[in-house]
């Protein structure tokens, strides 16, 4: 196929978002057929699903009056002028960090990847979605958005599956085991972008890996909020073979004018473990659907976030947790802190699916509210079709007690230090189940500077 | 002209709520000294405690309270501590998510840090840093072995789960590293069995040894924590009034009499 020149055109504009615009995209990023096809069968679905209504329950509290998908251009070869050179230092201290892989996405597009040998040599995958695509056609065609996270899940899936570009894509062969993280960086340096970033994970049988992403925004981009607005679109699907365990951690700290819109499915197998810790700080705007689906017996989801906003931020978090499968567990806790205008909305369930006897389903929604005009929203639920099964839910929203202030401040700690101890405090337990301390640093720093 | 006290309280009136607490309560302390207060319940006891250390919620309606010749009122309780003024607590509050280790380091630091401004016309240089890590551990480890606490605790979550014992000798291991002038002892013996209560008391005699200026004020309602700290002076609290002051064998008599004997015939 050959590499057409593509003028980059804003997404979706009347009449723009065309089979002949998907073909030629395709063409340009010099996909294989199937995947072609693909995006082609996504623009489809894509057609026949409806915008997000505020008549949709999962949509009720969402305001997208404001975002404009027309202004934002998916990254395409001409449309991405990455100079030469320009991410030396990011791919400078991936190589230094003895990661033994990692992958470098910017703008959109996938700019470099690396892999240990001895990884190579034992089979694992790990590249971004082209070259994986190219190189092990039959595997991705099997999985690409096919029944983890799928085209028909919702509108953004459907959008996601037409642009879908870059990111990283992680297979670890039975039985192997990797102890160091690996790691997916994943920056934006411009407005007016759209980052269809995709994440695909197979653990086979007793597989075991880490993975760590972190999403960020560089420059003027990751304080500003006044300038052009951009997307990110990504979707993470995640399949976990018998007895293999993930430790997934996937830390958002966008700049101001991303509307971040995510679908993130884990399909777990007997016996598998998965943890998986979210974090989100930046963005204008975030809407995660995010599942964890218990498919074999004995399987655990340890789900842990944390989620801390400021100015007029919005985050909404739905998370899904199906116990298909008998004698499962899965604990969830996000906690929420709030500052200034911000608003979080929460709503997670625990379905328990007939059959699913001995599921032990936990979720817990702490909401700490610096500012008496932030908002948060925590709206538990349950639904059980099983009968002997154990699940519980707890849902809280707080604000900074006295006592521990009066305490602290007895010690000669003054109050702004204080606040900045509770609030770290809050998060420190999720904080502590990230892997890698060069991630939780970064962490604890970005929520010290949210602070002030 | 006359060296000021220590420490004084002069004619110390506080309301909690609107309701008078403290009535007109005096108390002087020279450096170095250890002093008693003594009470049944609901006496005034905490309230004086917890003003000295500038609790929001103890309004003080007439009085003064002195450190070193200044009066500490207009202060906030963080600039009280960090000038020198210590709260061991009855009831030690949790810090969820907040390590020993860290919790202190940022004490210290913030000493250090408002020493090093005060020094500068209330600017922080920034040269300064506050202390490094590995002599802050290094500090820290020595306190705790003075105190027989197990090296794993700096790393819990402050009073989160801790003890009765435990959260008293992290006061005191508190005490040991933020340096204090004056230390106020709220019922530290309350909850502690025979053991802990010893390591406590030793603890805190190793700390008067080693700051020999630092006046302590130790607050209880049994004189059994008085056989390991022994006080020079003994006060009893009233109704929120000192009734009587005495030497050690005043706390004996107590023990003895109860408090009975001392109260107002009129107040009973």
């Amino acid at each position: 196929m050959a590499i057409v020149n593509l003028k980059p055109v804003p997404l979706v504009k009347s009449g723009e978002l065309t089979r002949e615009f998907v073909e030629a995209y395709s063409a340009s990023l010099n996909d294989p057929e199937w995947l072609a096809a693909r995006r082609l069968e996504a623009l489809r679905v894509f057609r026949d699903t409806p915008a997000p209504q505020r008549t949709n329950e999962l949509w009720r509290r969402v305001d997208l009056s404001a975002f404009k998908l027309d202004q934002v251009i998916p990254a395409i070869s001409a449309g991405v002028s990455v100079a030469p050179g320009a991410f030396d230092d990011l791919v400078t201290s991936l190589s230094a960090s003895n990661s033994p892989g990692w992958v470098l996405h910017v703008d959109g597009g996938h700019v470099q990847h690396s892999l240990a040998p001895e990884l190579a040599a034992q089979g694992v995958i790990f590249a971004d979605l082209a070259t994986a695509a190219r190189e092990h056609a039959e595997l991705l065609e099997k999985h690409f958005m096919t029944s983890c996270v799928k085209l028909t899940d919702s509108y953004f899936a459907a959008l996601h599956g037409i642009f879908a570009r870059g990111g990283v894509v992680l297979v670890v062969p039975k039985g192997v085991q990797i102890t160091a993280p690996l790691r997916a960086l994943t920056r934006m340096t411009a407005g007016r972008r759209a980052d269809f970033n995709h994440t695909l994970v197979i653990l086979e049988e007793g597989a075991r890996a880490t993975l760590i992403e972190e999403f960020a925004s560089l420059g003027d981009l990751a304080t500003s909020s006044a300038l052009p607005q951009s997307m990110y679109n990504g979707a993470v699907e995640i399949i976990l073979g018998k007895n293999s365990q993930l430790d997934y951690v996937s830390i958002q700290d966008w700049g101001r004018n991303i509307y971040n819109f995510t679908t993130e499915r884990a399909h777990m197998g007997e016996g598998s473990t998965l943890h998986w810790v979210v974090g989100g700080m930046g963005g204008k705007f975030t809407k995660t659907l995010l599942e964890a689906d218990m498919l074999g017996a004995g399987g655990t989801a340890l789900l842990s976030g944390v989620f801390f906003t400021d100015g007029k931020q919005q985050m909404h978090i739905d998370t899904q947790q199906n116990h298909i499968a008998p004698g499962c567990k899965s604990d969830l806790l996000y906690k929420n802190a709030l500052r200034d205008d911000s608003h979080t909305v929460w709503r997670g369930n625990i379905r328990v699916f007939p059959g699913a006897q001995k599921t032990d389903g936990y979720q817990a929604n702490r909401n700490l509210q610096l500012s008496p005009r932030s908002r948060a929203d925590s709206i538990p639920g349950l639904e059980i079709e099983a009968d002997d099964v154990r699940c519980t839910h707890g849902a809280t929203v707080g604000q900074i007690e006295q006592e521990p202030m009066f305490y602290m401040a007895t010690r000669g700690v003054p109050e702004v230090e204080a606040r900045r101890l509770v609030v770290q405090g809050f998060f420190a337990p999720v904080i502590d189940r990230i892997p890698l301390e060069e991630t939780r640093d970064r962490l604890v720093e970005e929520i010290s500077r949210k602070i002030g | 002209m006359e060296t000021p006290k220590w420490f004084e309280v002069r004619d110390l009136h506080v309301n909690i709520a609107g309701k008078p607490i403290l009535k007109g309560l005096n108390l002087s302390m020279n450096a170095g000294e250890i002093h008693a207060i003594m009470g049944p319940n609901g006496s005034g006891k905490s309230t004086l405690a917890y003003t000295i250390s500038g609790h929001p919620a103890y309004e003080v309606t007439s009085g003064d309270i002195l450190f070193k010749g200044e009066s500490i009122l207009g202060m906030k309780a963080d600039e009280r501590s960090r000038a020198g003024i210590f709260l061991a607590f009855q009831y030690p509050v949790a810090i969820p998510g907040v390590t020993v280790a860290n919790f202190l380091r940022t004490a210290v630091n913030a000493r250090i840090k408002a020493d090093a401004a005060a020094k500068n016309g209330g600017v922080l240089p920034p040269s300064i840093k506050g202390i490094t890590i590995a002599d802050f551990r290094k500090s820290l480890r020595e306190s705790m072995r003075v105190l027989k606490v197990d090296d794993s605790f700096a790393g819990r979550y402050l009073n989160d789960g801790f003890s009765g014992g435990e959260k008293k000798r992290a006061e005191i291991l508190q005490m040991a590293m933020l340096r204090p002038q004056l230390a106020v002892l709220d019922e530290t013996d309350s909850g502690l069995d025979i053991d802990a209560l010893r390591v406590v008391s030793e603890g805190v005699n190793s700390l008067h040894a080693r700051d020999q200026s630092m006046a302590v004020l130790v607050i209880t309602h049994y004189q059994r924590l008085l056989n390991y700290i022994k006080p020079q002076f003994v006060h009893v609290l009233i109704n929120g009034q000192m009734v009587e002051e005495g030497g050690p064998e005043l706390a004996l008599e107590l023990e003895e009499r109860g408090y009975d004997w001392l109260r107002d015939p009129e107040s009973v």
